[in-house]
């Protein structure tokens, strides 16, 4: 069995890995990203499509421009990269946390680190965690897995597809689709609103006349081996209307009804998850409840741009590098006031929960509804510590907030911050811009 | 106020991830647009270019003569006219390419004399 002694162990090396990696190494951390994939650059290598890169490297890139990039980056910064390798465990030992690693070139590996960043990304919610009821027949894919075969091993997954979920994913497959000659006949959405950033629905779906079919349901799969047809019923009141079912016909179908963050290793170390993001809880620090452990990407919740994740990332690294830094120097943790963050209003969640007193704080939420214009407020006990109008808010479009150090210093002790987002009524804005007047 | 116009078209700007909701409206003369909601210069030319002569990126794979990976992604390096882009996917499915390729290696220069290149954007070795 070999041993290995690093500084700091990053977790996957994707986009969130690799820059934390980067990060890392950067600051002299004797650092190594482990994947189990044999290239590196996550799902980005499988997204050709374009726009990935405008806020963290200001320019259009493909998913594999944006992928090299980050890992030339990680690999100049001297993190080393060790691929084809599965992490089985993660142990907190304290100050030392000992990671299983397997592969199929070197058997089993302990690598002992000050420090570890989780960096597994997502996988996909598949047709099993729907319940979708019919046969058990073959072109039912997930829309990263048709993705992964055409792109990467460039096998056409079918002929006629129905696309369950407006993710982004699967806009960008039914282009991707449609670019090869496969005819998407539709696109199904339970919700009432798309759950895919407006500009893909437009240059996905409306270039190609794909209907998108909102509070819609996929209700059942049916064929004798492969895929014959799929029923499809309208959703009312959140109730699937079955007496209005419909056949469509096709051979294949694909789901992009959502990701959930891969934790699997870090709930078995015991690190605390968030009911919402289905994440690690994490501080303003990006750390863990357990110290050394930090978590960024979309391990961590999921994100919509890559970008958010990349920048995500370095900030995780930063702190990791304080934290082993700190070790060293026998320090102990940080013992400033942690200041409890709560999401309230129509956001769905907030992260991180907490922010250090006094220093300046980023912060990423969800709202839970579609709303034309609302009001972000950050206030403490009443006193509104910040705002920001926005408009055309949606579930499927993140929201970033950065708290300036100033507006915590002087919060009192025992202090919440609570984000709220309000829906702002037209007429009320209205009169508000004639009082401007 | 000066009365604005009627919306003839609301879009979707695609430029960024912003994605504003752009409304065109007709201009002061006959043919010409006032484009509206736009956070951005980028979002007026979009507008404008949908208007009249719609393009897009267009990316792709194309088979490689590679041991380890089977097809190599490219992408046009502007924006091409849509009715081109059926053309240049069949002429792109018809290729091989042989490896080593670099990320921006140009695969096929100047299509159809619009001055878009064809550009490789995945290194592979071997």
């Amino acid at each position: 069995m070999n041993t290995l002694y690093y500084d700091c162990a990053v977790i996957g090396a994707g986009a969130a890995g690799l820059c934390a990696g980067a990060a890392a190494a950067g600051q002299n951390l004797k650092t190594i990203i482990i994947d189990r994939e044999s290239h590196p650059g996550g799902v980005l290598l499988q997204c050709i499509h374009n726009g990935f890169g405008l806020h963290y490297f200001k320019e259009q890139l493909t998913g594999p421009e944006y992928a090299e990039k980050v890992t030339e980056n990680a690999v100049k910064a001297g993190a080393d990269l060790l691929m084809d390798s599965t992490v089985i465990e993660i142990k907190d030992g304290g100050k030392e946390k000992i990671l299983t690693i397997y592969s199929g070139k070197d058997g089993v590996t302990l690598l002992h680190a000050k420090a570890v960043i989780l960096a597994m990304g997502c996988r996909e919610r598949c047709r099993g965690n729907l319940g979708i009821p019919g046969d058990r027949t073959s072109g039912v894919y997930t829309a990263g897995a048709a993705q992964k075969l055409l792109n990467i091993h460039g096998v056409l997954p079918g002929k006629t597809a129905v696309i369950a979920g407006s993710g982004d994913i699967g806009l960008i497959m039914a282009r991707r689709l449609s670019w090869c000659g496969v005819k998407v006949k539709m696109v199904t959405e339970i919700m009432p609103f798309p759950a895919g950033l407006s500009r893909n629905i437009a240059q996905c779906l409306e270039d190609f006349s794909i209907p998108l079919r909102l509070s819609t349901s996929l209700t059942g799969i049916y064929g004798k081996d492969r895929v014959e047809y799929v029923t499809i019923a309208p959703v009312i009141d959140g109730k699937v209307d079955h007496s209005k079912e419909e056949k469509i016909f096709c051979d294949t179908v694909l789901f992009s009804v959502g990701l959930i963050p891969e934790n699997e290793l870090s709930k078995a170390c015991g690190i605390k998850m968030h009911p919402v993001t289905n994440g690690p809880v994490t501080d303003s620090s990006s750390m863990t409840n357990i110290p050394g452990i930090f978590a960024c990407g979309n391990v961590l919740h999921v994100h919509d741009l890559v970008d958010f994740v990349s920048l995500e990332a370095e900030k995780a690294a930063e702190n990791c590098v304080k934290y082993v830094r700190n070790l060293h120097k026998g320090k102990g943790e940080d013992f400033r006031e942690d200041i409890p963050v709560t999401a309230e209003g129509a956001l769905r969640y907030i992260l991180p929960v907490s922010c250090k007193k006094g220093e300046e704080a980023s912060f990423y939420m969800r709202s839970s509804s579609v709303l034309r214009k609302a009001r972000l407020t950050v206030s403490c006990k009443g006193d509104i510590l910040a705002e920001k109008s926005l408009s055309y808010v949606k579930p499927a479009e993140m929201i970033a907030f950065t708290l300036p150090a100033e507006k915590t210093g002087n919060l009192p002790p025992g202090s919440t911050i609570s984000f709220s987002l309000i829906p702002v009524n037209e007429e009320e804005k209205e009169n508000e811009n004639g009082k401007r007047k | 106020m000066e009365k604005e116009n009627k919306v003839i078209r609301d879009m979707v700007c695609i430029m960024c991830p912003a994605s504003c909701h752009l409304e065109v409206r007709e201009g002061a003369e006959k043919g010409e647009y006032d484009i509206h909601g736009n956070q951005c210069p980028g979002g007026k030319k979009y507008a404008l270019n949908e208007m009249c002569a719609p393009k897009r990126i267009v990316t792709a794979v194309v088979s490689s003569d590679s041991k380890c990976i089977a097809c190599i992604p490219v992408k046009t390096d502007q924006s091409l006219p849509m009715e081109l882009i059926e053309p240049l996917l069949q002429e792109l499915y018809q290729m091989k390419i042989s490896v080593p390729v670099r990320s921006g290696d140009i695969l096929i220069k100047n299509y159809k004399n619009t001055g878009v290149d064809i550009v490789i954007t995945r290194s592979v070795e071997k």
